[in-house]
Parts: structure tokens; C-alpha cells; sequence
């Protein structure tokens, strides 16, 4: 009787113990946002970061390989405390390294996110040092557990039959789910694909608008959007990088930051259609390079 | 049979005891190290100078906690809880060395800051309080701690207002923001932001952002 009881307390002390390192149970379902680093070794460029930022078109989970809905890269500068998001309409024909020349959205698909930070590299002559892609559960649920993003919408959007979207003018607060839609839009606007990345990334700008506005208010709130982000995140680079990357980016103003895309002439490649970047985005690299702002 | 049995019974027993008292030490070290580190951060305010603080009565410190995760694991509340003691005497202990014991803002920059961030605070000057005791009159900090798995972080929204004793100089109006990380030696500052001015330019400053509403003016 005693063996046994001295067995069962053994084996609870021992449970009790290795519990607590194995840690928390990893999480099992898909991330529906991902976010990594594109180098081996961070290096800051001079007070200067760049993110690549992608939305791919998985409707649910947050697959390596698919059609990337969205194309960004978002520099901060550290000294000034400016910052711009560069857009790229994702039919942009360009050369991707090691594959040739094709759609930018193929990268996603041909070498998941990292291809598609070496692709934006090998076209701007920007180093990248972060991705951080999403889907669209991934989107919807950031906004929504960040209680929406107000922003201002141009004019009125209606896209049922396509993304959903149906939007009055004027600045409003968007749900997780109308934020989704308005960053799918392009039929509703005669600049299609080109307006869509113009619109997404006000959304990020709207986004910094919000985080700066939030942590003015009380600071602790970025703890609140790291665990935002984190719940909806795979990490591939560390929570302390993460913690002063959010540090940076909650000082930064929305007016201090340009949201530019760039310029853009339609054309077809056999039956495909797709624009090609004009010779004149080469001035925005390199100011973007030079002062990780726009 | 039966006087087999002791015989068997009795390393089972050794082993539970000695297991047992590994598991309190263990826990004894884990939970109480860091803190008595952070107690001790300070150091002890040796000269007359500190006497003389310690007499000065200071403001109560008003800690809040603030909400920094929406769905915490119960693991996390717990790491969270556990840290907390440990955040809030290191912010206590940084201000105490900023506005009343100055003679120890040396040690607690050293201790408690990265060296950078300690250089920054160094260099700026700002947070060194003017020659002479001061005696605070409101002492408020709202402090949200988010727990990464290991990586834990703090941030914690301080404001303070203090006097000169002697009442040789206009009240003190101070507001700071400290970004702290958990690392292998406790809690860290990595980075902070601070404004700190007269309290009455603070107050006008305010008074003049809400100018008082005029009535629109009549037209004859």
C-alpha cells in the first residue's frame, strides 16, 4: 500500500516537474499570419528597416505556397522617424531569381514569402529585413481583435458579386471583414489592380495611425497588438525583435508616412495581362533606400 | 513477507524526500533571487544626504495594472502575476533614484538600465532633478506586463509631480514611458521617453491646447 503511494507521489513529482519546461503546448492549426526574417544576421541599414509586406489569396490557413494578393515593402527610418509603404500591383512582370521573368504574385508560390523579399530586393536594390505575410482570415481577425481601423474611404465601393465590399464615402471605422473586402476591391475602381495596392496600403498607414494613437493614449496598448499580432502569427524571428520593432513603429506618425505606388504601365505577356513597372519608379528606390521614408 | 516489505519500501521513500526538498530549493531559487537583486538595485543611500531623503515624507505610489493580453493561457497569468512584484519595484526603484535618493541614480542606471538606454538618460540630463531635496506630491504608474512564452516585456506610463522643500523652485510636472524585457538578469530598460518641465507650463500648455468656446460674434 505504502510502495504504491510512494510510486504515485514519485510519478505526480515528476510530471509536476517536466511539465512546466516542455512549455505551452505549440499551436496546432495553421497561423493565419506569418512573420520572419529574409537574412541570417539582422543588419540595420543606417537606422533604416524594411518589411516586406505580403497578403496571399488563401482563403483560409496561411499556406508558403500561394498567389500573393498583396505586395509591399514598409521602411522606417529610426533617426527621423518617418516612415513609407511602396506598393507593388501584384500582375507587376518582373524577374524573380533562379525562376526567370513573371507575374510578382508567382514568387509566392515558386518560393513562399522569402523568394518574394528577394524578388522585391532584386527589383528596388533595397535590402529586406523582415516579411510578415497573412491571409485573408488572418487580415480579417487582426482587424477585428484590434476593434477595427478607421480610415477614410474616397468614394463609395460596391464589388458584391467580388469582394463583397459595400462602402459609403467618408471616414469610418472598418470592420474586420469590410477591411477585408476594401483592401480586395479592384473592379469597382477604374485604376483596378493599381488602386487595390494604393488602397491597401492606406489601410497599413491607417493602421499606424491607430497603433501611434493608442499607445499615446495609454503605452501598455502595445503589448495588447504584439499579443494581437502574435495570436495570429507564426514567429520565425525572435518576441525581442518583435517587442522593438512595435516599439519603433508606435512612434512613428501617420503623417510621416508616404504611401506610394508605384508607377505602372498595362501591357500583356501572350494571353496574360500585366503592367510593367516604368523606368521612373527607379527615383523612388533609391529615395526610398536612402532615407527609409517616403 | 511482511518483513520483506520495509525493506522495499524504504528507497522508494528516500527517493520522495530527497526529491521533494530538490523541488523547494529549486522553487525557493527561482521565485525569490531575482526579486532580492531588484531590492537591492538602489544600493543602500549611505551618505547624510539619503538620511535626510528618507525623512522628506514622499506621495503614495498609485499602481494600476493594465490590460495587455485578451485571452491569456493560465500559464501566462501566472508568469504574468509572478513578474509583476519584481516590474513594479524596478520602476519604483528608477524613480526613487531620479527624484529622491539622486545619489543612487548612478547605481540604478547601471543596474537597471541596457547600456544604451543608461546613456541615453545619462546624456539628456533630463531625469536628474534640480540640486536639492524634493519632496513628490503625486507618484502614478500604470504598468502592463505581456508574457511571450519565455520572452516576457513591461511598459509602464509613469507621472509624477514633485517640489523643491525648500520651496526654492516652481513645482515639477514629470511624464515618462519605459519599454522594459525580461532577460538572464531580470528585468531590463531598454528603452524610455520622458517630458518633465514646470508644472504651471504644463498646465497653461494644456489650458491653451482647449481654448475656452466664444460665442460667434453678432452682426449688427
Amino acid at each position: 500500500m505504502i510502495k504504491r503511494a510512494a510510486a504515485i507521489v514519485a510519478f505526480l513529482g515528476l510530471v509536476c516537474t517536466l511539465v512546466p519546461l516542455v512549455g505551452e503546448p505549440a499551436p496546432t492549426q495553421a497561423a493565419p499570419a506569418m512573420f520572419g526574417r529574409v537574412h541570417e544576421s539582422f543588419q540595420p541599414q543606417r537606422g533604416k528597416i524594411f518589411v516586406a509586406v505580403i497578403g496571399n489569396d488563401a482563403r483560409s490557413g496561411n499556406p508558403d505556397r500561394a498567389l500573393a494578393d498583396a505586395i509591399h515593402i514598409v521602411g522606417i527610418n529610426t533617426k527621423t522617424m518617418k516612415a513609407g509603404v511602396l506598393n507593388f500591383p501584384r500582375d507587376s512582370w518582373v524577374n524573380i531569381p533562379g525562376q526567370g521573368s513573371a507575374k510578382m504574385n508567382e514568387a509566392l508560390v515558386r518560393g513562399g514569402p522569402q523568394l518574394v523579399a528577394r524578388t522585391l530586393e532584386s527589383v528596388t536594390g533595397i535590402r529586406i529585413d523582415y516579411w510578415v505575410m497573412t491571409g485573408f482570415v488572418g487580415f480579417e481577425n487582426l482587424i477585428r481583435q484590434l476593434n477595427g481601423v478607421k480610415m477614410r474611404i474616397p468614394t463609395n465601393v460596391s464589388d458584391i458579386g467580388g469582394s463583397g465590399a459595400q462602402l459609403r464615402a467618408g471616414v469610418q471605422r472598418l470592420k474586420g471583414y469590410e477591411a477585408l473586402a476594401y483592401a480586395r476591391t479592384r473592379k469597382a475602381f477604374s485604376g483596378g489592380d493599381v488602386a487595390r495596392t494604393t488602397h491597401q496600403g492606406d489601410i497599413l498607414v491607417a493602421l499606424v495611425r491607430k497603433l501611434r494613437k493608442e499607445t499615446q493614449r495609454s503605452p501598455a496598448a502595445l503589448l495588447r497588438w504584439i499579443d494581437v499580432t502574435r495570436k495570429n502569427t507564426r514567429l520565425d524571428i525572435s518576441a525581442n525583435e518583435m517587442f522593438r520593432l512595435g516599439i519603433l513603429a508606435s512612434q512613428v506618425k501617420a503623417k510621416d508616412v508616404g504611401n506610394v505606388t508605384v508607377p505602372v504601365s498595362l501591357g500583356s505577356m501572350g494571353a496574360a495581362s500585366v503592367v510593367f513597372i516604368s523606368p521612373g519608379a527607379h527615383s523612388i528606390y533609391a529615395r526610398f533606400k536612402k532615407n527609409g521614408s517616403l | 513477507m511482511s518483513l520483506a516489505a520495509p525493506s522495499s519500501r524504504k528507497p522508494w521513500l528516500a527517493l520522495v524526500g530527497v526529491f521533494a526538498l530538490v523541488a523547494l530549493v529549486a522553487g525557493v531559487l527561482l521565485t525569490d533571487l531575482p526579486g532580492k537583486r531588484l531590492l537591492s538595485s538602489g544600493g543602500l543611500a549611505g551618505g547624510s544626504e539619503g538620511e535626510v531623503a528618507e525623512a522628506v515624507p514622499q506621495a503614495r505610489w498609485n499602481i494600476t495594472p493594465a490590460k495587455t493580453m485578451s485571452h491569456a493561457t493560465k500559464a501566462q497569468s501566472e508568469r504574468v502575476r509572478r513578474q509583476r512584484p519584481r516590474v513594479t519595484e524596478l520602476v519604483k526603484s528608477v524613480y526613487d533614484a531620479m527624484f529622491v535618493h539622486p545619489d543612487r541614480l548612478g547605481a540604478t542606471l547601471d543596474q537597471s538600465f541596457r547600456t544604451e538606454a543608461a546613456r541615453a538618460l545619462r546624456r539628456s540630463g533630463a531625469a536628474v532633478p534640480a540640486s536639492g531635496l524634493l519632496r513628490t506630491t503625486s507618484r502614478r504608474a500604470e504598468i502592463g506586463i505581456h508574457s511571450a512564452g519565455r520572452p516576457m516585456f513591461a511598459i509602464a506610463s509613469v507621472s509624477l509631480k514633485a517640489e523643491p522643500v525648500d520651496g526654492s523652485a516652481e513645482p515639477l510636472a514629470h511624464s515618462s514611458t519605459l519599454w522594459m524585457e525580461r532577460s538572464r538578469n531580470g528585468w531590463k530598460i531598454i528603452a524610455f521617453q520622458l517630458k518633465q518641465g514646470p508644472e504651471t507650463a504644463s498646465k497653461a500648455g494644456k489650458s491653451s491646447k482647449k481654448p475656452a468656446k466664444k460665442k460667434p460674434a453678432r452682426r449688427k
